[in-house]
């Protein structure tokens, strides 16, 4: 199968996903009556759950999964390592920890970042994370030490953050704990524009270092020898997948798995590790694993929605699993 | 550029090392040729590579490429200029033989890194006379060490940069694939003018090949000349001679 072939149809995939993400929930929805809601003349019930929830929850998932798929996918890259993610970098951990200061510590946690509320706080805590980061990998020029430097950070920030929560009173732990779980109906209006805006244009970004990623696959030494600027396309990646990763936790919380998943899930698919391909894989890859886990999640089935780092996991993880014993394409 | 308007490859006074210097005042020039680069373990070879290369700063010195000052040009005009095959290649990635080969067009392609029908022939030419054709959609990462080391040695080729370092670019291969080597070294020395020095312990088949031979003594000495002139030599003679 070609590769033309193969993106239509993950994007025809994501278009049914989509709408299926509408149609399906608590209540089913006939897709006619969805239409009639964005033809301005559905029931009012219909319009609120349609236009209120489940549109604003799908665009979500949308922006989140493409942004996390890709944030992945640069850092599995940058560090020639299939085990990072936006996770074992530490951007994201302090993300959490400054979260976790601005909700547990109470009056002077929430006074430390201006009172400007939750998705401040995680980006705050990103773009510290972003800093540490880039100051580091000044003074270390190997990959994999600063990959072990940001896992190290991630236990030191995990540790403050049990400290904190250890401490809270139990009703702001209850509310720090849903956090951490994530949840992709938390964005709506402008705050929703904002995200998905601010997460394609930094795809849009990645654009202009699909070359020095390609080579950075060969090693820093190797991309050097082919002309490409290694300090200066390290730089960039970093605060792409800063940007990344923090928009999308500053937004839904600290969604797992789909950064580390999906990048190895669309390798294996394509066949191909030029990253104009994997890039635009990713990003539908992402869309489509986060609108299926949302789907999923708003399943009747369960008494209630389940939170969304669960579902991401529980059915994740197998279809991985089965994914690498069917390849032949291993990393080595 | 030289009277005859061929290449030429010039170190001034280079001085090389990590933190204690290595190697000090090395001036040698290169012309057009095979230039092999003996020594023992340790004594410099690759550190002398990935100076000229750009990848380590040298301690001092210059290096000329025709009037080029090859050390103070950017990394992409350098990798126009210059190649470098290096003797540990690690390949994490899933990654065909075609991918690796076309990398070596890098230098010459934009942002998206998207292969012209120029580049494809050139990096299809470059698997056709390693030998490895074949097997250009297999994964990198499948292939036997001998195999891998063509891989790369095409890759180098597909760069087409008139100068051509390798480090130990035969330490995998069998005998036939080394021969194969190193006439092909010399026939794109010879057709397309090329400097193209060679770091190698085959030294049988670097006295047959190499125009001329870069040596570097257990006390650092180096000394240049014809292959001729070098295997005369007394320290040639006592270390690189089977009795």
């Amino acid at each position: 199968m070609n590769l033309g072939l193969k993106y239509l149809l993950l994007f025809l995939l994501l278009l049914v996903l989509f709408v299926l993400d509408l149609v399906l929930g608590t209540t089913y929805i006939a897709p006619g009556k969805v239409l009639e809601v964005f033809e301005e003349h559905g029931s009012v019930t219909e319009t609120i759950v349609i236009l209120g929830f489940r549109l604003p929850k799908a665009i979500a998932a949308l922006s989140a999964g493409m942004g996390l798929s890709v944030a992945g996918m640069l850092m599995q890259t940058f560090f020639r390592n299939p085990l990072a993610g936006p996770y074992v970098l530490g951007v994201n951990s302090l993300s959490s920890l400054a979260v976790a200061v601005f909700m547990l510590a109470g009056g002077a946690g929430s006074a430390l970042f201006l009172q400007l509320g939750v998705p401040f706080a995680a980006c705050a805590g990103a773009f510290l994370g972003l800093v540490l980061l880039l100051i580091l990998s000044h003074k270390i020029k190997s990959a994999t030490h600063l990959l072990l430097v940001g896992m190290m950070i991630g236990f030191l920030a995990g540790a403050l953050q049990s400290v904190l929560e250890y401490m809270a009173n139990p009703s702001e732990l209850k509310n720090f704990v849903i956090w951490n779980m994530a949840s992709l109906s938390n964005v709506t209006g402008k705050d929703l524009l904002a995200f998905f805006i601010l997460v394609l244009f930094s795809c849009i970004l990645c654009l202009f270092s699909i070359k020095p990623l390609n080579a950075l696959m060969l090693g820093d030494e190797q991309a050097s020898l082919l002309g490409v600027n290694v300090k200066f396309a390290r730089n960039f990646i970093l605060i792409l997948v800063a940007l990344l990763s923090g928009i999308t936790t500053a937004y839904c919380g600290p969604v797992g798995f789909v950064g580390l998943a999906m990048p190895h899930t669309i390798r294996m698919l394509l066949r191909t590790t030029h990253h104009l391909h994997q890039l635009i894989g990713c990003m539908l890859g992402g869309a489509i694993f986060m609108l299926t886990c949302d789907i999923i999640s708003n399943l009747p089935v369960f008494d209630n929605t389940l939170p969304i780092n669960v579902i991401t996991s529980l059915f994740g993880a197998p279809f991985v699993i089965w994914l690498l014993f069917k390849s032949k394409t291993n990393f080595e | 550029m030289n009277k005859e308007g061929k290449h030429t490859l010039k170190l001034e006074s280079l001085s090389l090392g990590y933190d204690k210097p290595l190697l000090q005042h090395v001036s040698a020039s290169f012309g057009v040729g095979l230039t092999g680069v003996i020594g023992n373990n340790g004594k410099g070879k690759t550190t002398l590579f990935k100076c000229l290369s750009g990848l380590l700063r040298t301690r001092g010195g210059k290096v000329f490429f025709n009037e080029k000052d090859l050390l103070k040009l950017d990394g992409r005009s350098k990798a126009e200029i210059i190649s470098f095959n290096s003797s540990s290649n690690p390949v994490s990635f899933p990654i065909t033989v075609f991918e690796l080969v076309s990398m070596g067009r890098y230098p010459y392609l934009n942002q998206w890194a998207g292969l012209g029908a120029e580049d494809e022939k050139i990096v299809n030419e470059a698997l056709e006379i390693c030998g490895i054709s074949a097997f250009k959609n297999k994964m990198v990462n499948a292939l036997s060490d001998g195999e891998r080391q063509k891989a790369f040695i095409a890759k180098s080729i597909a760069q087409q940069t008139p100068v051509m370092l390798f480090d130990e670019p035969t330490a995998f291969l069998d005998y036939a694939s080394k021969k194969h080597f190193f006439s092909l070294a010399k026939e794109l020395a010879l057709k397309q003018g090329k400097i193209i020095l060679i770091s190698s312990h085959d030294i049988d088949f670097l006295t047959s090949y190499a125009d001329s031979l870069l040596m570097i003594e257990d006390d650092e000495t180096v000394v240049t000349g014809s292959t001729a002139e070098v295997m005369a030599t007394s320290y040639f003679k006592t270390h690189f001679t089977k009795i």
